[in-house]
């Protein structure tokens, strides 16, 4: 079983990569503003039909065209949390804001059933120059256009971590959430950053949704299962914290891949959700937390 | 006593409805307006009580169902103590399994309650027999349909409607007795500040696990009914997340630290999502329930407590402004 | 003030909500006279949407094509659809909603085993004729001894049958299969199968075994694990069913890992009617077993057949499928026990459609058998004992039967071993 084993690893990193790069947004979004989004699952959904919808319009490179779905998503973003989720945050009195959990579930459904509304149920997707190629090495197949979404995704998903290490604006970003009434005495207009915050996880997720556009397809009710998987990650890596986000998505992918060697796929899901239990019990703040409490 | 009023008047009231309506459809809507209701404000003993939000009650109310099923079908046990006997399964069960998650606080409660639900889901679907017992698997079960009083089968809507609604005003009874017993106050004091609350003394542990015990049970009652009405179980929708999230839902909407908001949720949201599906569904499919979603998003951002106390408030004006009279005394 | 506004609006609705639906569907319509109403559960919206559009289309289609053909005795036939939302318990409060309109005579629906399980007893319940249609799972179909829910279209017994007689032909020509594999959606559709399958290789004298069975979790992102799993497996034959995107994932990734095994495409994801455009020649030697194919249209050389094909190609823009098929079938049925019933009320529609037997009628017209006629068998009451499930092969985007014999048009175009991927790539 060592070749399977070894395919299977191999898939389950390859995929694992996305995954992350799917849930960063989350992250971000939940480690400086508590927010949690309920919808992460269907934003992906709205920017996979803004991708394919390109692409099969204009017969652009889906990799390449990842600028198109990113943009539309963080402007989107950064409405969103400028009018509704600022003033939310507003009246929220309590550390978390529930409101905006109960707000996005609500919205949830809103895209859902929108997308259903404007596009029927029929599956989208595309025939790309890179659908359906493997590279062979001996008997390892790799898939060519998951290898070069995985690339990518961890590109930028590095690339996003090295803007909020490196740079002015990232240590504004976490200045603010470490602490808020700091961060607004250092003269940081914390909802500024808010917006920026939520607009750049939203943007990955839109460049992300790009990346799945050559294998994956789209339809109203895909995005539940990757929404949910995203708050695995999430959790697993620790909220706030991007390489974590990295590497918990690499570890969900591996179960799912190697649980569905030795059990079967439908079955590794419950294992991804054992652990997730386990995780939430045991280790609340994550593997890589950047904040003290749960 | 005179808290109970409440839910005299409004079970009189409904008791009342069967009368003037011969049409099954319409008893229907309303076993499904009284269920929905029951379903909010067994789940708010937990949720807007405790503040622990859980997104698994699917589980118990399939699990009382199944149970109940099960036991009927397989043992010949009358659903009235089927009922009960799953119920205190359902809540024990509650319990096995909240011990541990009582410790995580907000949503990452709210995530591992999904992550059961989903478990339990997988493995009702996946498996027809459960420890050589029936439960049907992904097919969904059938429960047999003999008739009779004793097996809780009745041929016309009406002797439902009126379990249901004896069902809402128990629960009633036992969650105004709660909200204003010192069970209540400390359940109050723990959704307020729970490290305070322990600090004072409150045995923060233990009441949490009463409050599940008692949502989770009730829930399973429901869970009952509802098998027993429906005379079918389908796994994919009553373990499926989107079940579980329009019970709390419907909660929120009504407002949840109330005793009545869960009621006033289920009474508008449901009746309002049955007149959009059959107005709107034929003409573009998904319209009603992009509704339902605006509508939820609307409340949450502009009466993010819920409806309760703004309706109220209203009402009581009108009829200050009526009858000249004071109102009562507001309570929080 | 916003705030007020807003609780009085919805205050109103609860009023008008609690009101308007009680009284509302409280009073009888008024007579109208002339149309005759049947009712129908369909799955508008939700998880089988897709499918609903087909079986809308196929109920829509024939009752344009009835009355145009004078109806039922002069009178026309109007549907009155309801949305089961793929969710049995709507299903099954639209069900009531339409059989307390006393207008009503007959019902039809629902697409899915789920909704047409749960909707099938209360057809018994208020005594109501119900035309189950497609759905293939046995349950709505094993309530006794009953006159008023009938199906026209295979169910699970059938798909053992006509699985069995096609490995038989393997054999017998042979090239026999010995060992098989499933992989299937964590559905009831899928499980059923799986189920039906597993028995054949038990009870069955074709001794076969199974040496793979997975299930799989619907709109997966990667089926490479079980891709793999089938490599290793190797069987002679696989049997798959997947919905929507799983479905294209499959046949892309069988190339990209390529695995080389020879499998059926079954379920809803491979009878999309842009599969082929979504996947290519990806999907050429697929084999499959199922309710109806195009193909069958030329194999019966009916042309009246092919000119409504034709038809329904300009009206809705894509092929018929076998949805669309089960509902015409189902419609016609329906239509004719109306022709024959002493009048037109649900009880005499109910015993006329106990009297049913068609044969070589409109109804049957486009389906890979030409008899109707209900009857108990294997523990089901009222079903059509002369149903069929043909099986073919796919060739760039089109089926072609192999089987049975009186479908195959000219020689048998069965390629048997597939071609392996590298094969492929040489031709």
């Amino acid at each position: 079983m060592g070749l399977g084993l070894l395919q299977a690893g191999c898939d389950g990193l390859l995929m694992g990569g996305v995954y992350a790069s799917i849930a960063v947004g989350l992250s971000l979004s939940f480690g400086v503003m508590r927010i949690i989004n309920w919808a992460q699952g269907e934003f992906l959904m709205v920017a996979m039909y803004v991708a394919f919808l390109f692409v099969n319009g204009t017969g652009w490179d889906p990799y390449l065209s990842l600028f198109v779905p990113a943009a539309f998503m963080g402007v989107l973003g950064y409405l969103l949390q400028k009018f509704v989720f600022n003033n939310m945050l507003d009246k929220e009195k309590s550390r978390e804001p529930l409101s905006i959990l109960l707000f996005t579930a609500g919205m949830g459904i809103l895209l859902v059933n929108v997308a259903q509304m404007l596009f029927g149920s029929l599956p989208i997707s595309s025939i790309t120059k890179y659908a359906s190629k493997g590279i062979h090495i001996g008997s390892l197949i790799i898939s060519l256009p998951r290898l070069i979404s995985f690339c990518i995704a961890v590109v930028l998903t590095i690339a996003l971590n090295f803007f909020i290490q490196k740079t002015e604006t990232g240590r504004a970003i976490r200045a603010t959430s470490q602490n808020r009434e700091v961060a607004q005495l250092m003269g940081i207009d914390h909802k500024r950053i808010y917006c920026l915050t939520f607009a750049l996880g939203a943007a990955l997720l839109g460049a992300s949704a790009a990346l799945l556009v050559p294998f994956y397809a789209v339809s109203p009710t895909m995005g539940g299962s990757f929404g949910f998987k995203s708050f695995i990650i999430v959790i697993l890596g620790g909220k706030g914290s991007i390489l974590g986000c990295l590497i918990g998505g690499i570890i969900i992918g591996l179960i799912e891949k190697i649980g569905g060697l030795y059990w079967s796929d439908a079955y590794a899901q419950i294992l991804v959700f054992a652990l997730f239990i386990v995780i939430l019990l045991f280790k609340p703040n994550g593997l890589l937390s950047t904040d003290k409490d749960a | 006593m005179k808290k109970y009023y409440p839910i005299f008047i409004v079970a009189g009231i409904l008791a009342l409805l069967p009368i003037g309506v011969r049409n099954n459809y319409a008893v229907h809507v309303l076993i499904m307006v009284i269920l929905n209701a029951y379903y909010a404000v067994s789940w708010n003993i937990l949720g807007g009580f405790t503040g622990h939000f859980s997104l698994g009650n699917g589980a118990y109310i399939a699990l009382g169902g199944y149970l109940t099923a099960v036991m009927y079908n397989m043992f010949n046990v009358s659903p009235w103590i089927g009922m009960i006997i799953s119920a205190l399964i359902a809540g024990g069960l509650s319990i096995l399994l909240s011990y541990p998650c009582f410790k995580l606080r907000g949503s990452y409660y709210t995530l591992s309650t999904m992550a059961f639900l989903y478990i339990i889901n997988v493995i009702i679907v996946s498996n027809p027999k459960i420890f050589g017992l029936e439960f049907g698997g992904s097919k969904g079960l059938n429960i047999r349909w003999q008739g009779g009083f004793s097996r809780m089968q009745f041929v016309s809507k009406i002797p439902y409607f009126y379990i249901i609604l004896v069902m809402f005003a128990i629960v009633m009874f036992v969650t105004t007795y709660i909200k204003n017993s010192k069970t209540g106050f400390y359940y109050a004091a723990i959704c307020t500040n729970q490290e305070a609350a322990a600090s004072l003394g409150v045995p923060v542990l233990k009441y949490k696990l009463r409050a599940q015990f008692t949502s989770a049970f009730f829930s399973a009652l429901g869970g009952g009914f509802y098998a027993m009405f429906f005379m079918f179980l389908e796994p994919t929708r009553l373990l499926g997340f989107a079940f579980s999230t329009e019970i709390m839902l419907l909660a929120v909407i009504g407002g949840i630290g109330e005793v009545w908001g869960p009621v006033l949720g289920a009474f508008i949201m449901v009746p309002v999502s049955e007149y959009l599906r059959g107005a709107l569904a034929t003409k573009l499919n998904g319209l009603p329930s992009a509704i339902y979603g605006l509508v939820l998003m609307l409340v949450i951002y502009f009466l993010p407590s819920g409806l309760f106390r703004p309706v109220t408030s209203w009402v009581k004006e009108r009829v200050k402004a009526v009858f000249g009279k004071k109102p009562a005394e507001e309570r929080c | 003030m916003k705030k007020k506004l807003v609780a009085m609006l919805l205050t109103a609705c609860m009023a008008l909500g609690l009101c308007a639906t009680t009284v509302a569907a409280d009073e009888a319509e008024a007579a109208t006279g002339d149309p005759i109403k049947v009712g129908i559960i369909a799955p508008l919206s939700g998880t089988t949407a897709l499918q609903g559009e087909y079986l809308m289309n196929g109920y829509n289609f024939a009752v344009k094509h009835i009355n145009e053909e004078g109806g039922i005795n002069g009178r026309p036939l109007e549907l009155v659809v309801s949305d089961s939302e793929s969710l049995p318990e709507v299903g099954a409060t639209e069900f009531e909603k339409l059989a307390q309109d006393d207008e009503i005579v007959a019902m039809m629906g629902a697409y899915s085993s789920g909704v047409s399980a749960v909707i099938a007893p209360l057809a018994i319940k208020y005594s109501i004729p119900l035309m189950v249609t497609h759905a293939v799972s046995d349950a709505c179909m094993e309530l006794g001894e009953n006159k008023y829910v009938y199906r026209a279209n295979c169910g699970t017994v059938e798909s053992y049958v006509w699985y069995e007689k096609f490995f038989q032909w393997m054999a017998e020509r042979g090239t026999p299969i010995k060992t098989i594999a499933t992989v299937y959606e964590n559905s009831d559709y899928g499980f059923s199968s799986n189920e039906m399958l597993q028995k054949l290789c038990d009870e069955s004298d074709l001794g076969m075994e199974m040496v793979l069975s997975e299930p799989v979790a619907s709109d997966s992102a990667d089926l490479s694990g079980v891709i793999n799993k089938l490599k290793a497996a190797n069987p002679d034959y696989a049997y798959v069913a997947l919905n929507g995107n799983d479905a294209v994932l499959f046949a892309r990734q069988m190339k990209e890992y390529d695995c080389n095994v020879a499998y059926c495409g079954a379920g809803g994801g491979f009878m999309q009617v842009d599969y082929y455009e979504k996947v290519g020649d990806l999907s050429d030697y697929m084999m499959g077993i199922s309710f109806w194919y195009y193909d069958i249209i030329e194999a019966l050389g009916n042309p009246r057949a092919a000119e409504l094909a034709a038809e329904y190609h300009d009206t809705y823009g894509y092929d018929m499928q076998e949805i669309v098929v089960s509902a015409w079938t189902a419609t016609y049925v329906l239509a004719d026990a109306m022709k024959r019933a002493e009048s037109i009320e649900r009880e005499a529609i109910a015993d006329a459609l106990k009297e049913t037997d068609l044969e070589d009628d409109t109804a049957t017209i486009f389906c890979p058998y030409n008899r109707v006629k209900f009857g108990d068998d294997q523990g089901r009451n009222n079903q059509n004992l002369y149903s069929a499930m043909p099986s073919a092969q796919m060739f760039s985007g089109e089926w072609k039967m192999i089987y049975p014999a009186d479908l195959v048009q000219g020689e048998n175009p069965l390629v048997w071993p597939v071609p392996t991927w590298e094969e492929r790539e040489a031709q």
